[in-house]
């Protein structure tokens, strides 16, 4: 089903409606039904930088599902699952490292 | 460093509300830059191209021009097709104060998104009821 779709069954039921206004609607459906269901999954890539512990995340995201690290050692390169650290704040106390960039560059 | 056998031994990450961190299990010391054996610190090594790939769930991509599917522009299952309309009638209603046809379209689209499968993945959502 299109936009237009959508603004043609609105218009036979209800009449002309502006199109940027059945737009906005469209959009806040969807907003709507991506906190309810979660159905849409995407991936991104981005470089490893040396120094640089944050990255970040598109604006879009609503969690993170999986996180991979090319593996350049083989002579195929592969992603591999990392884990996720339950307790970073535990792991990292001494580290004051939250300014956007690493702490040892 | 990515250049390890297993990385998923070396790595792990974590993330706040709009980033994401990626740290590495340091096994030796180097005291010049703060590093110590046995700790998590930040990478520091060469840069690998697209080395973090991240999966993640999104928002739908925004309609914005009249031929945008939602399927394929917007990545919304067709089954869910007929939820956005009973979205759009009741925010229509709403706007021109016919509340109680409002309210119908509202509780039918509700109704229609609790009803629609999850994720073919089989991961399923905890459904807490709103009281």
């Amino acid at each position: 089903m299109t936009v237009k779709n959508i603004i043609e069954q609105v218009e036979t039921l209800y009449g002309r409606k502006p199109y940027e206004y059945v737009k906005q609607l469209i959009n806040d459906a969807l907003l709507d039904i991506a906190a309810k269901k979660q159905h849409y999954t995407v991936s991104a890539k981005t470089d490893l930088a040396s120094g640089q512990r944050w990255y970040d995340l598109p604006a879009r995201t609503i969690d993170v599902i999986k996180v991979e690290i090319l593996d350049t050692s083989s002579t195929t390169a592969r992603y591999n699952l990392i884990p996720k650290l339950t307790d970073p704040h535990k792991l990292l106390k001494s580290d004051t490292d939250d300014s956007g960039t690493g702490d040892l560059t | 460093m990515a250049k390890r056998d297993n990385p998923n031994s070396y790595y792990a990450w974590y993330n706040d509300d709009d980033r994401l961190a990626i740290v590495e299990w340091k096994t030796s010391t180097v005291e010049a830059k703060g590093v110590t054996s046995g700790q998590y610190d930040t990478y520091v090594d060469d840069t690998v191209t697209d080395g973090i790939k991240m999966t993640l769930h999104s928002k739908y991509e925004s309609a914005v021009n009249l031929t945008d599917d939602l399927q394929t522009t917007c990545g919304l299952n067709e089954m869910m097709h007929s939820n956005v309309l009973d979205y759009v009638k009741s925010r229509i209603l709403e706007d021109t104060g016919d509340v109680e046809k409002a309210a119908f379209f509202r509780n039918k689209y509700d109704q229609g998104v609790m009803k629609k499968p999850t994720r073919k993945s089989g991961i399923r959502v905890l459904l807490v009821p709103e009281l």
